[in-house]
């Protein structure tokens, strides 16, 4: 990663990153409307939403929460602009908790009892998700040789056909990222499965845009990391990476309209047996394919 | 249209309702009506929502809390009363514990009638809603809102009463033993 | 080397002089004068003999020996006698076997031995010495402002006791009462030089007498204030740390009867990268992990918890559990793919694993600090354990920066529990309102254990790496659930410390200067050295490593090409730097008042107190109890466990090692 490809890559994630978000959660409104039986909203349905939070009076609880979300932002932003400027995984992989710490942070803030149960629940998520995309990282680095996501471009082979599996813990954790049904458990954009509104409930105005473009942020982030499984040394694959990862967000449209919210325990239970079968079977395999794809 | 119209956002409260109207208001959610196609969102939090739909007539400890939850939505905003009950207290009017309508504790922009209300009106009462709802967020915009007043604050004591029940003349006159009782200890 | 002598005489003096002069304002005057002469001497030792390591024959040395025996000598018998005094009856068969085979080994073997380099200095030791002075110099200073609330607390709890009348009672407050602070900073600093003689001996049997000396003063600090408790908790950590002491003698008498005699730590280093050595490297590599606290001998660390805060925060920092690590580290080339190697591994990583999550269960908050100290270690101790120059590259990192955010941390629950009246994690609510500069810093200490771009993980992704270089990939599932673990156990505690409820009320007591020079001292140390990472790579941890000969397979650190994300991991520094600069400035500023009021389901009735009318028209409070997750990492169903099976392992691992030195010879 140079510092021109990172540049490049941070004004490009900061301009397309919320167009590409907001269009995403504008056509899962619809799509989930359609498959309600519903004609659902306009597409650009999440954008007249953010719009008219920023118009919204200003006001908070404490001059801090506001601070603390335009940190996570930041730093949700910097996460992208590293992945897609090749940079390096891991670092990706702490700028997202960093920026997940600062908007549990900011619900603590308040010192609301909604919120605060909401931040609970939402430190649980970072511990059911956590493992599996470090240890995504280190099976990227095991495959690559490297950490930087660049790497992938010298690849022979896609790292899907080498790490299976890690591909399916991955798309398991994902639900909880892009805070989709079974596992949306610190807040949802579905009315009445929360605590009020679970972490976000002090978020007002202003906040709550921020929240909500953090979330697109995170969600183009995400669907970049399916992507790199279904990259390598044909510049062409970069489509195909495309599309898998719109079909993967299909696939937790369908799954987050199929699933009801489940506990707590359950999610945290399954997504590390999930995380440890999937990385201890990949192991395994690797073992196995050594002589192939290494 | 700004974008505020296109994104209401709405907090339903079930003041004294018999449920009729509040099964109504859900009933607007359902694919038949659909009201998510104008961007409306049922949040459950006062802090998210524009819109403050109420049902049901208002009694005298409901006052505090509308006043809260209202209180607690950022401008711009608007409150639709929903039903007969909210809009005047309804059947429920002459009851001895009711107040009246939602106008006792909070300023009303948009009232909308019926026993139990139509999903129909509903609708009808939200888009008319809408307007009054751009207009406040162009005066907030050019920082000329004035918070609404709020009405005085009401008790059993002030309740119209036309045949007045055995009941009601007794929570009249506990309420106001209670009122001097306070003023003294002040 | 007299630089080397006065940084182990100096302290000894101050302890003596502070035994002598009792008045305040002498121990401050000579407390800080000793700091600042030990931090200078430390500077000048640095300058003096960085990058190069250099060894040193002591010109008496056999005098110098008689006077080592004679402390550690004193050292037994001072165990002996608070044993006999307590019946403890394991303390005193420890104690006395300790000091017999100590003579064993001093007169049968070691006393007349050839012995080339004495005393040493290399690039860890100047680390090593860098952290007791600074880090330890700061608690000691911070232990002044400290100390003078802790006595007026202690008087104050003795006339309540007093006034109750009853004459057992007034004696148990007479006690109480005793200003006995001499001795506890004479204690301090004697600990002080005792790590320092640790990190410089090359010969063994001066090791082994700091060794001893450090658990003598920590067993005296840790029952300082002389309570059934504290008394009970200390005579816990002095019979693991004497096992441990005994392991360490049991190993040198070993070293010395062997075919070719060891008397220094380098010959012994040498030696065991040969693969020549099992059973004394086991029994060291013992030693090192008791005082490092690891399971399943972490209850005296959490015992010691009874302590004065800043005994808790030197023994977690700069001395005591790092002389553990200390040992394992310069022990790391020896291990590998290897009994002892295996044996340190997998002891640590379990200990990582099962103290983290042990300490997301505990809401008092020094428990929960001891906790996270032992996974730290654990970490630490695992990375020497793996044995290659990328670990332990790794492992130096961990005990630099841990040091440095664990000493802050304990300065500041301390100072909080004193103007709280709490050390409850619970209790902490509002302290960002009431003490934003102590929320600050225990915010910054915290956030230094675990995020980006601090520098525990830096090291621990330096861990990551290499484990996957060393081919251990099965502790990588260690490491990356034990960081989501890590991550549950601060995001938590963070939460409840940056809390803001009334915005206008600030705390009235005032925490005494030099607390608040040294917290502030060790939060600006923490972001200098954060920034400073690159340096402290290759101006201390490089040399180190090329100078015992570990040459890096992965480039991890440096401009040109590395694993870790040079570059990038500085833009992600500087870019937080300048955020929370931003965000002091915010805390500095006048806050405007809160313009909105908490959401509680509409009958909120004190916004700021979060107190509500409830069914019955009541004021009740809404409150909210952080997630400790007991039912799943609780003492109660960890501990034992976890217990069980260390000692299982550890057992296993000597039947083992055993097997090897009797098919060895």
């Amino acid at each position: 990663m140079t510092p021109l490809s990172f540049g490049v890559a941070l004004v490009a994630f900061v301009i397309l990153g919320p167009l590409l978000g907001c269009f995403l959660t504008g056509a899962d409104r619809i799509i989930t409307a359609r498959m309600q039986g519903r004609v659902g909203p306009p597409f650009l349905q999440p954008y007249y939403d953010v719009r008219k939070l920023l118009a919204k009076e200003r006001r908070s609880l404490n001059s801090f929460q506001g601070y603390y979300l335009i940190l996570a932002l930041i730093m949700t932003i910097l996460s992208g602009a590293f992945f897609f400027a090749g940079g390096n995984i891991l670092l990706v992989v702490f700028l997202i908790s960093l920026s997940s710490l600062f908007f549990i942070i900011a619900a603590y803030s308040t010192r609301s009892p909604y919120a605060e149960v909401g931040a609970g629940r939402e430190i649980i998520q970072v511990l059911a998700y956590e493992p599996m995309i470090i240890l995504l990282g280190v099976f990227f680095f095991l495959i690559t040789d490297s950490f930087d996501t660049s790497a992938v471009a010298s690849l022979e082979l896609p790292l899907v056909v080498a790490l299976p599996l890690v591909f399916a813990g991955l798309l398991f954790i994902l639900t909880i990222k892009l805070r989709k049904s079974p596992f949306d458990l610190s807040f949802s954009h579905h009315a009445h499965q929360e605590l009020v509104k679970g972490i976000t409930t002090e978020m007002s105005g202003r906040s709550l845009a921020v929240v909500e473009i953090t979330h697109w942020y995170e969600n183009v982030l995400f669907l970049g990391y399916v992507g790199l499984f279904f990259v390598w040394a044909p510049p062409s694959t970069l489509i195909l990476a495309v599309v898998v990862a719109l079909a993967v967000y299909f696939l937790e449209i369908v799954i987050d309209n199929s699933f009801a919210r489940v506990k707590w325990q359950f999610m945290l239970s399954w997504s590390w047996i999930v995380s440890l079968l999937c990385s201890a079977l990949s192991l395994v395999l690797l073992a196995v394919l050594n002589g192939f794809v290494v | 249209m700004s974008e505020s119209v296109k994104s209401p956002w709405v907090l339903h409260y079930d003041a004294s309702s018999c449920n009729g109207c509040d099964i109504e208001v859900l009933a607007a959610l359902t694919p038949l009506y659909d009201v998510e196609r104008f961007g409306i969102i049922n949040t459950g939090n006062p802090k998210h929502a524009d819109l403050f739909l109420i049902t049901g007539s208002v009694n005298e400890r409901q006052v505090p809390i509308i006043r809260q939850l209202y209180e607690q939505m950022l401008e711009p905003k608007i409150v639709i009363a929903c039903g007969i009950c909210a809009c005047t207290g309804g059947v429920f009017k002459e009851c001895y514990n009711t107040l009246g309508g939602v106008d006792v504790a909070i300023p009303v922009d948009v009232y909308a009638p019926g026993c139990a209300i139509r999903p129909e009106t509903i609708i009808d009462a939200v888009v008319e809603g809408l307007g009054i709802l751009e207009e406040k967020r162009r005066l907030l915009a050019a920082g000329s809102l004035e918070p609404a007043e709020l009405p005085k604050q009401p008790s059993a004591a002030d309740k119209p009463v036309r045949g007045e029940t055995v009941a009601a003349a007794w929570q009249k006159a506990i309420a106001n033993a209670l009122q001097t009782a306070g003023q003294e200890e002040q | 080397m007299v630089i080397l002598a006065s940084l182990v005489i100096v302290p000894l003096i101050t302890a003596l002089l502070l035994l002598v002069f009792r008045s305040n304002r002498a121990r401050a005057v000579l407390v800080i004068a000793a700091v600042v002469l030990l931090v200078a001497l430390s500077l000048v030792l640095t300058v003096r003999y960085l990058p190069a390591s250099s060894g040193f024959a002591v010109a008496q040395s056999g005098i110098v020996s008689y006077v080592m025996l004679g402390v550690d000598l004193l050292c037994c018998l001072y165990v002996l006698y608070r044993g006999i005094r307590a019946s403890n009856y394991l303390a005193i068969f420890l104690a006395a076997l300790q000091g017999i085979l100590a003579l064993v080994y001093e007169f049968g073997f070691s006393h007349n031995a050839a012995v080339s380099t004495d005393v040493y200095v290399d690039a860890l030791s100047l680390i090593m010495t860098l952290i007791i002075a600074v880090i330890g110099g700061a608690i000691c200073v911070y232990a002044l402002g400290y100390m003078q609330s802790y006595q007026e607390h202690l008087e104050h709890e003795g006339s309540r006791l007093a006034v109750s009348g009853e004459p057992s009672r007034v004696a148990e407050a007479l006690r109480l009462i005793r200003d006995r602070r001499h001795v506890f900073f004479a204690l301090m600093f004697v600990f002080l030089a005792a790590m320092f003689a640790l990190v410089f001996s090359n010969r063994l049997s001066w090791l082994l007498t700091a060794w001893e000396v450090t658990t003598v003063c920590s067993f005296a600090l840790i029952g300082y204030d002389r309570t059934e408790e504290s008394i009970r908790n200390s005579f816990r950590a002095v019979v693991v740390n004497l096992s441990g002491g005994l392991a360490f003698t049991l190993a040198l008498i070993m070293l010395a009867g062997g075919g070719t005699p060891i008397f220094e730590l380098d010959k012994l280093i040498e030696a065991g990268v040969d693969g020549a050595l099992v059973l004394p490297l086991m029994l060291l590599a013992f030693a090192g992990i008791t005082k490092a606290a690891q399971m399943p001998f972490q209850g005296w660390l959490l015992g010691a918890m009874v302590a004065p805060t800043p005994v808790s925060a030197l023994l977690h920092s700069s001395t005591m559990v790092k002389a553990g690590v200390f040992l394992l580290i310069k022990l790391a080339p020896t291990f590998g793919w290897n009994v002892p190697g295996l044996f340190v591994l997998i002891v640590g990583a379990l200990s990582f694993l099962g103290c983290t999550a042990l300490a997301i269960s505990q809401s008092n908050a020094k428990r929960a600090l001891a906790y996270s100290t032992v996974a730290n270690l654990g970490l630490i101790v695992c990375c020497a354990g793996v044995g290659t120059p990328e670990a332990s590259w790794a492992a130096i990192f961990l005990l630099i920066f841990h040091a440095a955010a664990k000493a802050l941390l304990f300065c500041c629950v301390g100072t909080a529990e004193h103007h709280l009246g709490s050390r409850n994690i619970e209790r902490l609510d509002n302290i960002f309102v009431r003490m934003p500069w102590l929320a600050s810093c225990m915010a910054l200490g915290m956030m230094a254990m675990f995020i980006a771009p601090f520098g525990m993980l830096v090291s621990k992704w330096a861990a990551l790496v290499s484990l996957i270089e060393s081919g251990h990939l099965e502790l990588l599932f260690v490491l990356a659930f034990g960081s989501a673990l890590t991550f549950v156990i601060w995001a938590k505690w963070l939460g409840k410390v940056l809390a803001i409820g009334r915005e206008d009320e600030r705390i009235s007591t005032r925490v005494s200067r030099t607390e608040t020079v040294s917290l502030a001292f060790m939060a600006f140390l923490l972001i200098a050295l954060t920034l400073a990472i690159p340096y402290v790579s290759e101006l201390f941890v490089m040399p180190y490593l090329w100078e015992t000969g570990q040459i890096l397979q992965l480039p991890l650190w440096s401009t040109a090409s590395d694993v870790l994300g040079y570059d990038n991991l500085m833009i992600v520094s500087v870019v937080f730097m300048v955020m929370l600069a931003l965000l002091a400035v915010q805390i500095l500023r006048r806050r405007p008042p809160s313009n909105d009021t908490v959401y509680l389901a509409g009958v909120g009735a004190d916004s700021e107190e979060r107190s509500y009318y409830n069914a019955f028209g009541e004021l009740s409070d809404a409150t909210q109890r952080n997630w400790y997750l007991d039912e799943l990492f609780g003492e109660k169903i960890l501990v034992r466990p976890a217990t069980i099976l260390l000692s299982a392992v550890i057992a296993v691992f000597f039947i083992f090692g055993i097997i090897l030195e009797l098919m060895l010879v």
